[in-house]
């Protein structure tokens, strides 16, 4: 249904399956409160050689989706309730662990949030590149040692061959973060998904990994799916964004439209708040107040309406849904039609 | 990785030292007059000079110490006040049976613990995991020595099934020597077997809990290698440790079960010469049980080398 | 992806439904943007966490243990025992010393009681009285460690430098011997008898001690309180004992309550060997010994002292790790190795030597 703007030139097919499509995904957590609704009818798709951008606040349910895409949720603690999850073609949900194993790492593949912890202290780099390589592509380890040190010189690893020999604590943190990239992409994932892939590095460093993970994906002809907090680096690197908050998506739309015109009143505070703007209309820095509802303890009505500076009482019965507004855009607000929302200030 | 075996070896002279000290003033520690002790109240005043010549006690303290270290430098532990015999040699005489001893009862603790930690701490919270978490609480309070009766009572007394004295050399015949070797190792190493579960047991669920397994399983690699290659190896620092602290608790133990089951060690013997008051004996026991915990410490030092890289560097 | 609840968690219904709400966006609907969001922002006060920063550590600590059930059981047990052993000679049935040849290894359960030994003494009587040795062994051992080991690890950690090497190298060496052989080492040296192997135990606890109470001044001796009573010239022991040891109580009581239950089952252990009370003083080990002589006559005499040693050794350990588990995260160590006696072994990464 949604067909973003092409970046890597070559034409797109608006009939070919979407590489990833998600329908109805509800995610649910064992919590102390008992079973807690955590990701509530998510539904997206991802085009091949595009991305897509998941933004919101810790606790959003961002991280949830990406890790059930993944089949990464911790057995014990969360579930998938409903919903269907397909992979070039192939329903994920329900799919036995067997054969998850041979798909994750292989036609997707993940970055996460911290470098630091996410590589194991007690194996080389390289070895654990290789590792992947030898499972995937069943090569012998000379050749999977080889794709090790090829994929850690793509990423900018300098010295690769004998880099690889190292452990992860003789790196960098942005270093460690390309030799988890470098890992991901070890196996020519379709679909990469990078998890606040740059929030734990210095400022200088993240625009660095962003342009790495841009560069590798045009190149490679991978779609990505990028979550973050932060809009400043969908901006960056994103075709298209899906805004979520508490567990809900609230507003859909290609990152040249969200900026210019947010839909939804979460995503222009999430606009507002951002450093690079705010200095130019503002005095103080803006922010949404108030923090997102524990899923225990979901607000009645439209969810955001606790911290929604433009609240009226029918927000506090009325449910809100996800209204299709355009082809590429949806929005979850009650006055979606009345409100007339911006970046801008007293114009 | 030679540097690090050398680092460590150095910082443990100093150590070795002080423990020698602590041993040696073992003796200076006897209140009254030792000769006295030794030869009764009854002896002639010849017979107590003579035993504190052989004492040393007329000789300044530093003197005897150097005299004495000097010996034990080279495994020369004097002779027993009693038997007039090396007790370097009697020592000697008796390592099999304790070094049988501990070690059966060491791969005993390790084969129960291994299995039984490791299937815990994946399976956490399951009524197996629960099971086996009070089964463990229960070992460590259960003295070894009950355990050695009530097993003695089972397979000795009420039954003959096993042995349940005496000891028979493994070259002699070892199916003999391990059937002799089973109760008294069981009931030594349960409790250690339990603590090892224990720890085990939590490291593997910490450990499970890290970002980099979950990176493991992201990379799509089988269950089996994710566990026994990247949980593994680092559940198993903790683990290590808690096996090299179950060292001076077995040779601890070795004093009680070789006396109930009739075992001639070195703990029984030790056990004999305290009674006695035999001190050559004592301050040789003690010493060599401190210098193997020295050197199990040591050894669990430079694992840490293999199992955590970061301890390599500087 | 964390999802379980704070302990406090900032209720995200605050204003809800207050008028305020609705009037900034009905009476100005125009007033978007960053303008609407500062304005927003500045009209609501945000719900402070008043909760629990009110609370102390101690109360805190204290609302945790209660919340452990078993290791609150296991505490009002150990209170039971103690108090056993105070009331022991008025609660033991008859005089457990007394012998009685023609009634001698009678069976439990048959008629009297636990039966009698080979001695015709009556078991549950001398059961009775052996918790006092049991409870003696616990307080002298655990009263010995600690008068040893906390002036020596605030020494070590206050002083710091050449007596801090030296203390930490003694204290290492005496955690180099095995327990009981270094018992038994001391036995032999001072004799046989009760106070004694518990004078050796308490040696043995000492290290624990020190290391728990010098981790402690070391984590506060730089802080402003303490430096703040430095500078007005309070003196060094002063500062010691009103700052730093109420910080390090709740350490030490684990530790204490964990040896606690480590110096049962040593005392058991060296009374059965003969070396700990001496008869016809009975103690659960010693009557284990005593059943073990006669254990082709008369095997179930050594069951009931043996469950005793269990049940309040077993009590002593869950008290021990409900009180580390109530102390909080900051001081938890779960997942650290812990020796025979529950204090935490750090394992070493390459400190300078």
């Amino acid at each position: 249904m949604t067909m973003s703007e092409p970046r890597t030139g070559s034409p797109a097919d608006t009939s070919a399956p979407p590489l990833l499509e998600v329908d109805g995904l509800m995610v649910d957590f064992n919590t102390d409160q008992g079973w807690a609704n955590i990701v509530d009818n998510a539904t997206f798709r991802l085009d091949r050689g595009t991305t897509l951008g998941l933004v919101g606040e810790s606790g959003s349910g961002k991280s949830v989706t990406s890790l059930a895409v993944m089949g990464l949720l911790p057995k014990s603690v969360g579930r998938v309730r409903s919903g269907s999850i397909r992979l070039d073609g192939t329903e994920l949900t329900g799919l036995s662990e067997r054969r998850m194993e041979d798909i994750r790492g292989d036609t997707m593949a993940m970055i996460f949030q911290e470098p630091a912890t996410s590589l194991n202290p007690a194996f080389t780099v390289g070895d654990q590149i290789a590792e992947m390589v030898r499972r995937h592509r069943g090569v012998n380890r000379r050749l999977a040692w080889d794709r090790a040190i090829e994929v850690l010189g793509e990423v900018g690893i300098p010295n690769a061959r004998s880099r690889a020999k190292a452990y992860p604590h003789e790196f960098s943190g942005g270093m460690r973060q390309r030799v988890m990239i470098a890992m991901a992409i070890s196996c020519e994932p379709r679909l990469l998904i990078a998890d606040e892939p740059t929030t734990a590095l210095d400022v200088t460093i993240q625009a660095q990994v962003l342009a790495l993970l841009d560069r590798l994906v045009r190149d490679h002809d991978m779609a990505m799916l990028l979550i973050t907090h932060d809009l400043g680096v969908i901006a960056q690197v994103s075709d298209e964004a899906l805004v979520m908050y508490a567990g809900q998506i609230v507003e859909r739309a290609l990152v040249s439209e969200l900026y210019q015109l947010p839909r939804h009143p979460y995503s222009e505070g999430l606009l507002v708040s951002m450093p690079q703007i705010a200095p130019r209309t503002s005095a103080r820095l803006a922010s949404i107040p108030g923090s997102p509802p524990m899923p225990w303890q979901q607000p009645s009505g439209c969810r955001f309406h606790p911290r929604c500076p433009y609240a009226l009482e029918r927000c506090r019965h009325d449910e809100a849904i996800l209204v299709q507004l355009s082809e590429t855009r949806s929005s979850r607000c009650l006055r979606v039609d009345e409100l007339d929302l911006g970046r801008g200030g007293n114009e | 990785m030679v540097k690090l075996v050398l680092r460590r070896l150095s910082g443990a002279i100093p150590l070795l030292f002080i423990i020698s000290i602590i041993t040696f003033s073992l003796v200076l520690m006897i209140p009254g007059d030792p000769a006295l002790t030794i030869a009764g109240d009854s002896a002639s005043e010849q017979t107590l000079a003579a035993i504190r010549e052989r004492l040393g006690e007329n000789d300044p303290i530093l003197t005897r110490y150097f005299a004495w270290i000097g010996d034990v430098l080279w495994l020369d532990f004097g002779s027993s006040l009693f038997s007039e015999t090396s007790v370097t040699s009697a020592i000697w005489q008796r390592l099999p049976v304790t070094l049988s001893l501990a070690v059966v009862a060491l791969v005993i603790s390790l084969l129960i613990s291994l299995p039984a930690g490791l299937i815990a701490g994946l399976n956490s919270g399951t009524i197996f995991d629960r099971l086996l978490t009070i089964g463990a609480s229960m070992g460590v309070a259960i003295p070894s020595f009950w355990l050695g009766l009530l097993l003695s009572v089972v397979f000795a007394v009420n039954n003959d099934w096993l042995p349940a004295i005496g000891y028979v050399s493994i070259a002699e015949s070892p199916v003999e020597w391990f059937k002799h070797m089973l109760l008294p190792a069981f009931s030594l190493g349960l409790a250690s077997s339990a603590t090892l579960t224990r720890q085990l047991r939590s490291s593997v669920i910490t450990t499970m809990q890290q970002d980099y397994i979950r990176t493991a399983r992201a990379k799509g690699l089988r269950g089996r290698k994710v566990v026994f290659k990247h949980l593994l190896k680092n559940a198993s620092v903790p683990a290590v440790t808690s096996l090299g602290l179950q060292i001076p608790i077995l040779l601890s133990g070795t004093v009680i079960i070789e006396g109930l089951f009739s075992l001639n060690g070195i703990g029984n013997y030790a056990v004999s010469a305290v009674l006695l008051q035999d001190l050559p004996v004592v301050q040789a026991v003690v010493l060599l049980s401190a210098v193997v915990v020295v050197v199990t410490n040591l050894a669990v030092d430079i694992s840490y080398a293999y199992l955590n890289p970061k301890t390599r560097l500087q | 992806m964390s999802v379980t609840p704070d302990d406090d968690p900032i209720s995200s219904s605050v204003g809800v439904g207050t008028p305020r709400v609705d009037a900034s966006g009905a009476t100005n609907p125009a007033a978007t943007g960053a303008d609407a969001w500062s304005n927003f922002a500045a009209s609501r006060t945000e719900p402070e966490a008043v909760t629990s920063a009110t609370v102390t550590s101690r109360q805190r600590f204290i609302r945790r243990f209660k919340r452990q059930r078993l290791a609150m059981a296991s505490l009002i047990f150990v209170g039971l025992v103690v108090l056993i052993a105070i009331f022991a000679p008025w609660l033991a049935p008859t005089d457990p010393n007394k012998q009685d040849l023609m009634n001698s290894l009678k069976p439990p359960f048959g008629g009297k009681g636990l039966g009698t030994d080979q001695l015709g003494r009556d078991v549950a009587s001398r059961l009775i009285m052996a918790t006092r040795v049991s409870v003696q062994a616990a307080f002298e051992s655990v009263g010995i460690g600690l008068s040893l080991g906390v002036p020596a690890g605030m020494a070590a950690g206050y002083f710091g430098g050449r007596t801090d090497r030296l203390i930490m190298r003694v204290s290492d060496a005496l955690l180099s011997f095995p327990p009981l052989i270094l018992a038994i080492a001391v036995i032999a040296v001072l004799g046989r008898n009760l106070t004694n192997a518990m004078i050796a135990i308490g040696i043995i606890f000492a290290p624990r001690f020190l290391r728990l109470v010098r981790a402690e001044v070391l984590s506060i001796r730089e802080e402003t309180y303490v430096e703040a009573a430095r500078s007005i010239g309070t003196s060094s022991p002063k500062i010691l004992v009103r700052h730093i040891l109420p910080n390090a109580m709740p350490p030490l009581i684990v530790q204490a309550s964990l040896s606690a239950g480590f110096a049962l089952l040593a005392e058991a252990g060296l009374s059965f060997l003969g070396l700990g009370v001496q008869p016809p003083r009975a103690s659960w080990g010693s009557m284990l010994a005593e059943a073990a002589a006669v254990i082709n006559r008369e095997w179930t005499l050594m069951i009931a002292p043996g469950l005793c040693i269990i049940v309040i050794t077993l009590a002593f350990n869950i008290l021990g790790d409900g009180l580390r588990d109530s102390i909080g995260r900051e001081t938890r160590r779960g997942d650290a190795p812990t020796d025979e006696m529950g204090a935490p072994v750090v394992p070493r990464v390459d400190d300078e030597s």
